[in-house]
């Protein structure tokens, strides 16, 4: 109902509008979408590199591990001065790896990371405790060293690292989520985490036995045995993961140069530690010292990997977010170019559609309200709105046409008005059924009735002839000489109010109005005329009369003039003739002339007695 | 016939046991060192930087005369260092040392050494001996004993002659090595 009430120019905008919006709102929430994965993305780098932080402070730390252990087995002089400045050198390590690490964790907000932290802060002040007293302890013979040292640093060194892998866990676990590739490289980088925990452990284990120079015990090589094992499925793994995420191809080299190293590492112990005897001579063919150093030139391998798998990954990660940033700003530059759209759209609509009909609507307004307005709105357009302005012009003439003709005819109505009522004679008009639509004040007067009265009644109340009932209108009617009948006056007898009736001269016309037939009725009262008729018959038989009494009389007098007048003419006639020699000329003269006056009288008195008959 | 092969087992089983004996352990002890050469030859070929290196081409590692590492050297063969493969062969002739990138020279061919040192002088080539007075003679790199343990002497005269670069790492080894290098 509101919608059908709403003009058409407002629904125009509306859905204009509505459709801007809709644009808008798509652009605007791909922009958000955008803004947020990037956001996400570049967490997600910063997320990386403290998860590389986080695997160094462990590597760090398992050196560190591994070092003091290998020194907390012997009292050999020359192995503790070879390790000891490794010793100081992986602690070194390990404080910067772990201080860089935490820092870096401490930016992050992940409720069980503090809890997490705290942990690993204290086992690293534990770490810290138990430094100077492995320094103090490498100054005694065995015998006088705190028997559970040993035992103590490896389980506070393994449950740090421990404690920083469920950390690393908790950590990345918060990532996992925003790209797939992200999420299997940290999988890969799992896999590597785990290589270099069981590589440290072999190296600590071998390490120690080296350093003791005892026979590794069966336990020992199960140990050593298991620690090969599960490095070489992690190496198996880590390579299927890293070619999920595509990013084995870029790593290859390293890759395959760290396993070659590692296998390497891995043949020199073959018949060392898992054939019986291998300590040839009552001792092992390397040092302590050369086995850490070989076995850090493959943790050197291990670490060129890592550095190249960091790489890659910052890589990919860097193109994510170029990609993300790039996709924002081919997004603004559609949201411009939609808008630019739509702007044009609305400025379309408004000036070339609601402007126009506006004007036209309101032209049309005042114009029905009467006001010459001048329509001048563009009419050199040649689309819908440009053919509804011509339309709207060339309807205006024509209404200028309409107003001229109406004002004219409304000038010939009140001149035929004028004509009607100051007319001498009645002028009725009715229908083919006889009811009357006119009745002119000549009417009135004749007839005694006030038009009013009349209008709608029956024609028959004044001119019975013509009553609808008799058949009289139906004659005229039906009857093709009706226009005959109407041409020539006719006398009929009328009625007045008053029923009085009287002589009157009818002339009817008959004319066609919207294919109705319609009767026009002149009306004369001649009861003057009749009177007069009458008074002049009158006269003329008087005069008739009159006239037959004067021939009678002429015939007589004629009659009885023409005897003497004929003895006159004889008698004179003869004088003449008989006496002509004896009478002067004058005599003569005066006596012819007697005879033509009495022929001329004897020929009028013939006239006077031939006329009476 | 499953009695058969528990028997045969136990036959062999106790034969190894009955023949276990000082000359095996020398035996084992033999392998042990080449394995652990084996990882060293690794650890020079990762810390040495060659003069124009084909990245393309292998990195190939010679036995001069004979296989003296009884095969312990070929799982070499395949693996990568720096990112080029490694190629294990046996050369016969100094002439035929040319292409090789490192060359092993055993106590056996000791003879053939300065015929070798003629040869080579100008080629980048690493030489590794294992005999006394190698390094000494204008080797480059030798595996020494001492106290039944395995060292390492670098003469780095003769790697620098050789056009050779060795990193830190490979001199640490031969600092780890208790008998002090001895300079030609």
């Amino acid at each position: 109902m509101m919608a059908r009430d709403l003009p058409l120019r407002h629904i125009l905008l509306l859905i204009t509008g509505g459709l801007t919006l809709m644009i808008v709102t798509f652009v605007a929430y791909g922009l958000y979408t955008d803004s947020r994965r990037l956001v996400e993305i570049r967490a997600l780098r910063d997320a990386t590199l403290l998860s590389n932080q986080l695997f160094e402070a462990t590597e760090k730390l398992s050196l560190e591990r591994d070092v003091a252990l290998s020194m907390l087995s012997t009292d050999d002089p020359d192995t503790l001065a070879d390790l000891e400045p490794r010793l100081a050198e992986s602690r070194v390590g390990a404080d910067a790896a772990f201080g860089e690490a935490l820092n870096a964790a401490a930016q992050y907000q992940f409720p069980e990371l503090a809890e997490l932290r705290a942990k690993i802060d204290a086992r690293y002040s534990e770490i810290r405790v138990l430094r100077p007293q492995i320094d103090g302890a490498l100054q005694l013979p065995m015998a006088r060293r705190a028997p559970d040292l040993t035992e103590r640093w490896s389980n506070e060194a393994t449950s740090l690292m421990a404690e920083t892998e469920t950390l690393w866990v908790s950590f990345v676990s918060h990532f996992t989520a925003i790209d797939p590739v992200v999420t299997q490289h940290l999988r890969y980088t799992h896999l590597l985490r785990t290589i270099v925990d069981y590589a440290g452990r072999e190296r600590s284990l071998v390490g120690q036995i080296i350093a003791r120079n005892v026979d590794a015990t069966p336990a020992q090589t199960a140990l050593l045995l298991r620690g090969e094992g599960v490095v070489d499925l992690s190496w198996r793994m880590s390579r299927v993961v890293a070619e999920q995420s595509g990013i084995y191809e870029e790593i290859a080299p390293y890759f395959v140069d760290a396993k070659s190293h590692y296998d390497t590492l891995q043949g020199m112990l073959e018949e060392m530690f898992y054939v019986p005897g291998a300590r040839y001579g009552g001792g092992y063919l390397i040092t302590a010292d050369l086995w850490f150093e070989l076995s850090n030139q493959a943790f050197d391998s291990f670490a060129a990997l890592r550095g190249e798998s960091r790489t890659a990954m910052q890589a990919y990660v860097d193109q994510l977010i170029s990609e993300t940033e790039r996709g924002i700003v081919l997004r603004v530059f559609w949201l411009v170019v939609a808008l630019m759209l739509c702007a044009l759209s609305f400025w379309v609509v408004i000036s070339r559609v609601i402007r126009p009909i506006n004007e036209i609507v309101e032209a049309l307004v005042r114009a029905m309200r009467g006001e010459n307005v001048p329509f001048t709105f563009s009419a050199q357009r040649r689309d819908e709105i440009g053919k509804l302005a011509e339309v709207l012009v060339a309807f205006r003439h024509n209404m200028a046409e309409v107003t001229r003709t109406a004002a004219e005819l409304e000038r010939s109505q009140s001149s035929l008005r004028a004509v009607m009522d100051n007319a001498v004679d009645g002028l009725i008009s009715f229908d083919a059924m006889g009811r009357i639509s006119s009745f002119n004040p000549a009417c009135e007067r004749i007839f005694g009735f006030e038009a009013d009265e009349v209008v709608g009644a029956d024609i028959g109340i004044v001119l019975p002839a013509l009553n609808r009932t008799g058949a009289g209108l139906q004659g005229y009617v039906a009857s093709e000489e009706a226009r005959a009948i109407g041409a020539t006056g006719h006398e009929v007898i009328a009625k007045r109010k008053d029923g009085a009736t009287f002589p009157a001269d009818l002339s009817v016309s008959a004319y066609m109005i919207g294919g109705r037939r319609h009767f026009a009725a002149v009306v004369r009262d001649i009861t003057l005329r009749k009177q007069a008729e009458q008074t002049v018959l009158t006269y003329m038989q008087a005069l008739e009369r009159s006239n037959k009494e004067l021939d009678d009389f002429a015939y007589i007098a004629s009659h009885d003039l023409k005897e003497p007048l004929r003895g006159i003419h004889n008698h004179s006639r003869f004088l003449v003739e008989d006496n002509a020699d004896k009478l002067d000329p004058e005599s003569v003269k005066r006596i012819e002339r007697l005879v033509y006056l009495s022929q001329r009288m004897s020929a009028w008195s013939m006239i006077c007695s031939i006329s009476p008959g | 016939m499953a009695n058969a092969v528990i028997r045969a087992t136990l036959f062999l089983l106790a034969f190894a046991m009955a023949t276990w004996s000082p000359a095996h352990a020398q035996s084992g002890l033999r392998l042990a060192e080449q394995d652990i050469k084996a990882g060293l030859l690794y650890s020079f070929l990762r810390y040495t930087d060659w003069p124009n290196p084909n990245q393309a081409a292998p990195v190939r590692v010679c036995m001069f005369g004979r296989d003296s590492f009884d095969g312990r050297l070929q799982p070499l063969a395949g693996r990568t260092v720096n990112q080029r493969a490694i190629e294990v062969t046996i050369v016969r002739a100094p002439a035929e040392t040319d292409a090789c990138a490192l060359l092993f020279v055993s106590t056996a061919d000791e003879a053939r050494w300065p015929e070798l040192r003629a040869h080579l002088a100008g080629h980048d080539v690493m030489t590794v001996g294992d005999f006394g007075g190698f390094a000494a003679s204008g080797g480059m790199i030798e595996f020494v004993r001492a106290e039944n343990r395995i060292g390492v002497n670098i003469n780095v005269e003769a790697v620098r002659s050789g056009r050779l670069a060795v990193q830190d790492r490979l001199l640490r080894l031969g600092s780890a090595v208790r008998t002090a290098a001895t300079r030609p």
